[in-house]
């Protein structure tokens, strides 16, 4: 089976007053048809701007190499024409932002008919009622007369549902979803989280949802990838991961959650130190000034990306990969 | 702790015609930390900002150390604000772009203890510094140079340099990552535990609260509708808001079963028809016809448990 989205060796870097900064480090990963990816790390880690290498929205702004292949055609390097046959049609982006997402001008009718009359061709009348089962499918109370009115009308989690209904009108293949509920309040948050999960069990769509936020993550994603100063540095099946971390950084950050069960602390749990900053130079492994189980090697050998020990004859969509020279087991 | 600091009683602010804050009373002790939750537009940081004046409410009384902050004239209340401090969400945006952070912190000094020398100023504001965890080298810096957590610490140490009786921190590690979000409020619970003051804490973020808070109030809509110890509020939540919160939260690992899994409505009151009736109305399961007509009061349910419900008596089932 052809993956949805395989990306290799993907290095996304910007030119910075301190010289280049590297904000995808090599990265790879495969998401097949239908899976649900969890990506998970700390601002700057390079989770957005992998997917937005992905989405083809870094040109002129960054150089990225590597190789992006959607559906088995290379995205990198794709004339403009050809992206957008599949950007905003099988291949689609919601923000967490939703507001700046919306073009603020523009009648919501419009902006969610043009996609299907751009990519599909059909009539604007046609798109328009199209439109409108779309607003009704993710729950937006009388969807017709929303059609009329400019995104500031709205509230933030109304804008993110036609975000996603804008998203879901061509039947995409992939939907990328970088924070969609960090800017939403938690009952919010669970309505937007319930709609993903509904989309997904209707279209069969594949689902890649970006978040700093665990639960989130937890509540909907098949497998994890952690990525930590540019790399991933474990994936792995979501319950495994969740249940069994093998990077020290996966581990410290589930240590690090505040819980809603179990005995209240009198201190949080923390990790010491801070993410590197842009221009910092890094150790052979970025994590080990924060690891507690660092040692002299992974100050100078890097760590790849390798099937976790004990995870080598599980099936292949379960098995666990680590970036880490002493990995939990 | 048993002491009372701050006793706000039916505090009211009004942006024109809308309430903000309706009828909001409260108490805090000193050396307490009580967390304020709510969703966005619940009213919780206008209700910090009025605690402090920085807002003029409309109606009310905020006694503050046995003195009626409202009715201070402008000299009482500045001399207040030295035991009276808050931490913004936004660490960077919260500082002087074109202040040094020594310079930052020492305004507090200058305008409090102007009796004091270059020296001995400078000598603070490099403890204060050192105490949250930052060095004192960086005085001379500008805030643009540091990291959001490292950021946040400065503006914790600028509101605790005078130490205050109160802190106010209205989200403050809401924009922090999660592992620096641990660091900061450490900090805080170390710099309480010195200084013996209590906080009033802010944030969208249950989990936090429950971890550091002492007693938990929860407002919506302008009001608060449930007032507990953080044991009982966690363990035996009472008013529907409060429970379907508490539900919407997610976990880690996933609760595949909730108690309560009906997703909240998005609110969709007038802001015309919450001045009569439950303002929880549209989107509350358990809604009775009475709810239309009448605000339910905040009453005492168990010793030191308030609830704003007119079910509160009732055990109601978790939905199905």
């Amino acid at each position: 089976m052809i993956p949805t989205l395989s990306v290799d060796e993907l290095t996304v870097r910007f030119a910075h007053r301190t010289g280049t900064l590297e904000a995808v480090a090599g990265a790879s990963l495969r998401i097949e048809p239908g899976e649900c990816v969890g990506i998970v790390g700390e601002s700057g880690s390079g989770k957005t701007q992998l997917f937005l290498a992905a989405m083809g929205l870094l040109r002129g702004h960054a150089k990225v190499s590597g190789s992006i292949r959607f559906a088995g055609n290379e995205l990198l390097g794709a004339k403009a024409a050809a992206l957008n046959r599949v950007r905003g049609s099988k291949l689609t982006m919601i923000f967490q932002d939703p507001m700046t997402s919306l073009t603020p001008h523009l009648r919501i009718g419009t902006q969610l008919a043009e996609v299907l009359v751009c990519h599909l061709g059909v009539s604007w009348s046609e798109a328009r009622s199209a439109a409108v089962r779309m607003l009704e499918h993710v729950r937006i109370p009388d969807p017709k007369r929303r059609l009329k009115q400019y995104p500031y009308e709205l509230s933030g989690g109304m804008r993110q549902r036609v975000m996603l209904a804008m998203s879901l009108l061509c039947k995409p293949d992939l939907l990328i979803a970088d924070e969609p509920t960090t800017a939403l309040d938690v009952t919010l948050q669970a309505q937007i989280m319930e709609l993903l999960r509904a989309a997904r069990g209707e279209t069969g769509m594949a689902l890649v949802l970006i978040s700093h936020d665990l639960g989130v993550i937890a509540g909907l994603a098949d497998r994890i990838l952690v990525m930590y100063a540019g790399r991933i540095v474990e994936n792995a099946a979501a319950d495994e991961l969740l249940r069994r971390p093998r990077h020290p950084y996966t581990a410290e950050l589930l240590k690090c959650v505040p819980s809603l069960s179990g005995p209240r602390l009198a201190r949080m749990p923390t990790l010491p130190g801070q993410p590197p900053q842009p221009g910092e130079v890094l150790q052979a492994c970025p994590f080990a000034p924060r690891c507690p189980r660092a040692a002299e090697r992974c100050r100078v050998e890097p760590p790849v990306l390798a099937v976790a020990a004990g995870a080598a004859n599980a099936t292949n969509a379960a098995n666990a990969y680590v970036a880490c020279h002493f990995p939990l087991s | 702790m048993n002491t009372q600091l701050l006793q706000v009683r039916n505090l009211r602010v009004e942006f024109g015609r809308h309430a903000a804050v309706r009828d909001v009373s409260f108490d805090v002790f000193s050396g307490e930390t009580v967390g304020l939750v709510g969703e966005s537009g619940s009213g919780k940081s206008t209700l910090a900002r009025a605690l402090l004046r920085l807002l003029q409410p409309a109606s009310g009384s905020v006694e503050f150390s046995g003195l009626d902050l409202l009715k201070s004239p402008p000299k009482v209340m500045r001399a207040q604000r030295r035991e009276l401090q808050i931490v913004f969400q936004e660490p960077l945006a919260s500082l002087n772009p074109r202040m040094t952070v020594g310079d930052a912190i020492a305004e507090r000094l200058l305008i409090f203890e102007p009796e004091l020398s270059p020296a001995a100023r400078r000598g603070k504001v490099a403890a204060i510094l050192e105490r949250v965890g930052l060095s004192a080298a960086i005085a001379s810096r500008y805030p643009h140079e540091f990291s959001g957590g490292q950021c946040q610490r400065i503006g914790i140490a600028r509101a605790t340099v005078l130490r205050p009786k109160l802190l106010v921190c209205d989200e403050a590690v809401s924009s922090l990552d999660v592992s620096i979000q641990g660091q900061i409020i450490n900090l805080l619970l170390d710099l309480q535990q010195d200084m013996g003051m209590a906080m009033l804490f802010i944030s969208h973020n249950l989990a936090v609260v429950r971890n550091l808070s002492h007693r938990v109030l929860v407002m919506y809509l302008g009001r608060l509708v449930e007032v507990a110890s953080c044991e009982t509020l966690f363990a035996a939540p009472v008013h529907p808001y409060t429970r379907a919160l508490l539900a919407a939260v997610p976990r880690i690992p996933p609760v595949v079963e909730l108690p309560e899994s009906a997703p909240l409505a998005e609110g969709s009151l007038a802001a015309s028809s919450i001045a009569h009736g439950c303002a929880f109305r549209d989107r509350c399961p358990y809604v009775l016809p009475l709810c239309e007509s009448s605000d339910p009061p905040l009453l005492e349910i168990a010793a030191g448990h308030m609830v704003a419900c007119h079910r509160s008596h009732e055990t109601l089932n978790p939905l199905s």
